[in-house]
């Protein structure tokens, strides 16, 4: 069961109901129940290997904790990470050396996953406290708003939302249902309306990439990064959303990333949940930038090939990651460098350094869409060599689509602009919108519903585009 | 919390009103082909609508016709090529998927528009005796022309609460079926709505009842008004697995009591090489079959049934 599944919509619409009709105390066990329905409908094997790494973890969590040696609690700690994310690495680093070896898909696994490894770690560094009640760790594991893509957890971010909530100290009010809501539908609309146009237009490009001309190959490379990102934003905008009607605030996944003005920030605004976690739970314990420029170079590079090896087992992500680490460390050399020219330049120069972001960002991606690394190093060879062929309306989207999803990016762009702003004033984008006259609020959230339903019309009668982050 | 739930309600409400006027909208003029392609509809156009049409227009014209071939793809294929040379046979061969009840209704608009005809022919392969009013292709070729045209009256009762079943009672108007045809949109959400929910299971079997009751209709429909009905069967490959359907009929229609009535369906099957087929052993392989090869089937046709007499097989 997708966002896009004609019963999600009902499925969604019992669990709210009945989450905020229980007594408080009884919001956990509906949360989980909703959560154990929800993955059930992904399969029996999903749901065993979630029930497996909640129970065990869980375990080791609580054995840690009452452990009273250190070598007690490093034991625990080992055998608890082991439980949360043993699995997730078997998974994806066994297929880079033995093609052929088979292991059980598990939905949501690489994200929940590390929400149990995060927990581990914290409870261990002493920055959150065990969690006694099985239910409410469970709760925490199987959360399904967030469970197919994230947003990925932490556990001091998430239990005291979960008291409140069970406490009754957290009311379903209007305002909490209207953001959450209109968040969804702007989830909806970011997935609908351009990601899977641009998808179905990106996807031929790569599958048949040596009959496409330079241009088209170029155009493709830029496509799929704007497909990504609003699959993926779309994603989590419907997670936060749908969170947030269910009484949790969850933390933002994206920060309009391609307004970044350097490699380094792009990371603190594309996939902020796994960059994170990356950054506290492999980049610091591994010294971070504490410990010289040698080590600090070497510390990006196994984080970002970690990265790489997270998103997928081949050798293509795993280069992708290569090249992320590369750029870092290149901005790391260059910084003396660049320094003098902060801040000169005035708006030319943002947008310039926001073109080049975009444009390293596309070029690496061309490896993380292709299927091997000599595709990626083929198309990015096409794309300088000037090759007659394809055009961009032989890949079977019309130009009647491209030009919606056209209108829709320069909205999206719009938006995301206005956005920017308001969070440089110290406000945000719902706040400016729900200060606009009622009236003109609700025609511009009917014309996005009703887009909404015109373009889920796609995905009626054919192979419904999932999340792309849902594969991994 | 009261007042925003009932505001939320009209939201909903007022989008899904809005959606029907898109829906409205999609069936109009430039809108449809936009509406189509932004919602990955055109494969959804009125091709099934506008192919059968045309075969209600032509058996509705008063010409001079005396009577009337129809019959499957197969028919279609070996006598279509002859449809202009004819003056006094109009045929109309279609396809397998308008069932013996849409066989029924062309016939009736035939003889309506015909008084003074003579012979109702219906070739066709086994395989138009299996078909029912299924999700896939039914309702586009059995039920939305003849919708569309007005004649699903003119079917018994039964035949009309099995259409009803399938389909639905609202979307059997001709007011839906035009519409549906004028916009892809909302022919493909309603052909994949009935593929999720199924109304009613399609019949199966080698004769089903449909197929047995618009036979024996046709029959009855023919006597009334004066004209002689022939049931024929369509050339078939030499092949196991058209014997097998062949015998597979043969015993249902012994079951049902029919075959004393329809002996020559299975005694004069005209049978040929595999080889000439196509892939599908079905039709005949188009790129060795020429007009001068079907003349020469429909030649033999006629020699082992005695029937078709003064069917022009030439343009000369």
């Amino acid at each position: 069961m997708t966002y896009y599944s004609l019963v999600f919509p009902l499925f969604f619409a019992a669990a709210v109901l009945v989450f905020w009709l229980v007594p408080p105390k009884a919001r956990g066990a509906v949360l989980l129940a909703a959560g154990i329905f929800y993955m059930a409908s992904w399969g029996a094997a999903s749901l065993g290997i979630l029930a497996a790494v909640t129970l065990l973890s869980w375990a080791f969590g609580r054995g840690l904790a009452a452990a009273k040696t250190t070598a007690a609690r490093r034991v625990f700690l080992v055998l608890g990470l082991l439980a949360s994310a043993g699995y997730l690495f078997a998974r994806k680093a066994v297929p880079l050396f033995a093609s052929g070896a088979v292991l059980v898909t598990a939905t949501g696994l690489a994200f929940y996953a590390l929400q149990a490894a995060a927990y581990i770690a914290d409870l261990y560094k002493g920055r959150c406290p065990v969690q006694k009640s099985l239910l409410r760790y469970a709760v925490y594991m199987s959360f399904f708003p967030r469970i197919l893509s994230g947003p990925i957890g932490r556990p001091g971010e998430f239990f005291p939302q979960l008291e409140e909530l069970c406490a009754g100290q957290r009311r379903c009010t209007p305002d909490r249902l209207r953001r959450g809501l209109t968040t969804m539908l702007g989830g909806w609309a970011e997935k609908l309306v351009i990601s899977n146009i641009l998808s179905d237009w990106v996807t031929p490009i790569f599958a048949r990439w040596t009959e496409c001309s330079a241009p088209v190959v170029v155009m493709g490379a830029a496509g799929f990064a704007l497909s990504l990102y609003f699959d993926f934003a779309g994603y989590s905008h419907l997670a936060l959303g749908a969170a947030r009607v269910l009484g949790i605030d969850l933390p933002a996944n994206f920060r309009r990333p391609f307004f970044a003005q350097s490699m380094g920030e792009f990371w603190q605004r594309w996939h902020i949940s796994l960059s994170g976690w990356l950054r506290d739970y492999i980049y610091i314990p591994l010294g971070g930038s504490r410990r010289g420029t040698l080590r600090r170079m070497l510390n990006l590079l196994v984080t970002f090939v970690v990265s790489g090896l997270w998103h997928g087992s081949a050798w293509h992500y795993l280069f992708w990651g290569l090249l992320h680490a590369l750029l870092q460390i290149g901005g790391l050399l260059t910084k003396p460098l660049r320094r003098p020219l902060a801040g000169r330049g005035g708006a030319v120069m943002v947008w310039v350094r926001r073109a080049f972001v975009f444009v390293c960002f596309a070029l690496t991606l061309v490896f993380f869409g292709a299927d091997s690394l000599g595709q990626g190093a083929g198309m990015l060879a096409r794309m300088v060599s000037g090759a007659p062929g394809l055009s961009p309306l032989d890949l079977g989207v019309t130009g009647t689509e491209l030009a919606f999803a056209a209108l829709g990016l320069v909205v999206a762009f719009c938006l995301d602009l206005a956005a920017e702003k308001a969070e440089g004033q110290g406000s945000c984008l719902y706040d400016r919108f729900a200060a606009l006259p009622g009236a003109v609020r609700t025609a511009a959230l009917l014309v996005l519903a009703v887009t909404v339903l015109v373009f889920a019309c796609r995905l009626i009668g054919g192979d419904a585009a999932s999340f792309y982050y849902a594969q991994f | 919390m009261t007042k925003f739930l009932l505001r939320l309600a009209a939201f909903v409400l007022a989008a899904l009103v809005l959606f029907a006027g898109v829906l409205g909208l999609s069936a109009l003029g430039p809108f449809s082909e936009i509406f189509a392609k932004l919602t990955a509809s055109t494969g959804y156009s009125a091709s099934a609508s506008e192919e059968i049409g045309a075969h209600i227009t032509a058996v509705q014209a008063e010409d001079g016709a005396t009577a009337l071939i129809l019959g499957d793809s197969v028919c279609w294929q070996v006598f279509g090529p002859f449809s202009l040379c004819n003056t006094a046979y109009r045929i109309d061969g279609s396809n397998r998927a308008v069932t013996l009840a849409g066989q029924y209704l062309l016939a009736k608009a035939f003889l309506d528009a015909h008084p003074d005809a003579t012979d109702v022919y219906l070739i066709i392969t086994p395989d138009s005796f299996s078909a029912g009013f299924d999700a896939g292709y039914g309702y586009q070729y059995a039920a939305a022309p003849f919708a569309a045209a007005g004649l699903l009256g003119g079917l018994d009762d039964t035949t009309r609460a099995e259409l009803t079943a399938a389909y639905g009672a609202p979307f059997l108007t001709g007011t839906f079926a035009r519409w549906a045809d004028a916009s892809p949109l909302v022919k493909k959400l309603y052909l994949n709505a009935l593929e999720v929910w199924q109304p009613a299971a399609a019949q199966s079997g080698p004769l089903v009842p449909l197929a047995r009751r618009n036979l024996e209709n046709l029959e009855a429909l023919c006597q009334e008004r004066g004209a002689a009905f022939h049931l024929l069967c369509a050339p078939l490959a030499d092949s196991e697995d058209r014997h097998t359907a062949m015998a597979s009929l043969e015993q249902a229609f012994r079951d049902a009591g029919l075959y004393d009535s329809y002996s020559a369906y299975f005694t004069q099957a005209p049978w040929y090489d595999r080889a000439l087929f196509g892939e599908d052993g079905v039709h005949f392989d188009n790129a060795t079959a020429d007009m001068d090869f079907y003349a020469r089937v429909i030649g033999e046709i006629q020699n082992a049934t005695g029937l078709l007499d003064g069917l022009v097989l030439s343009y000369d």
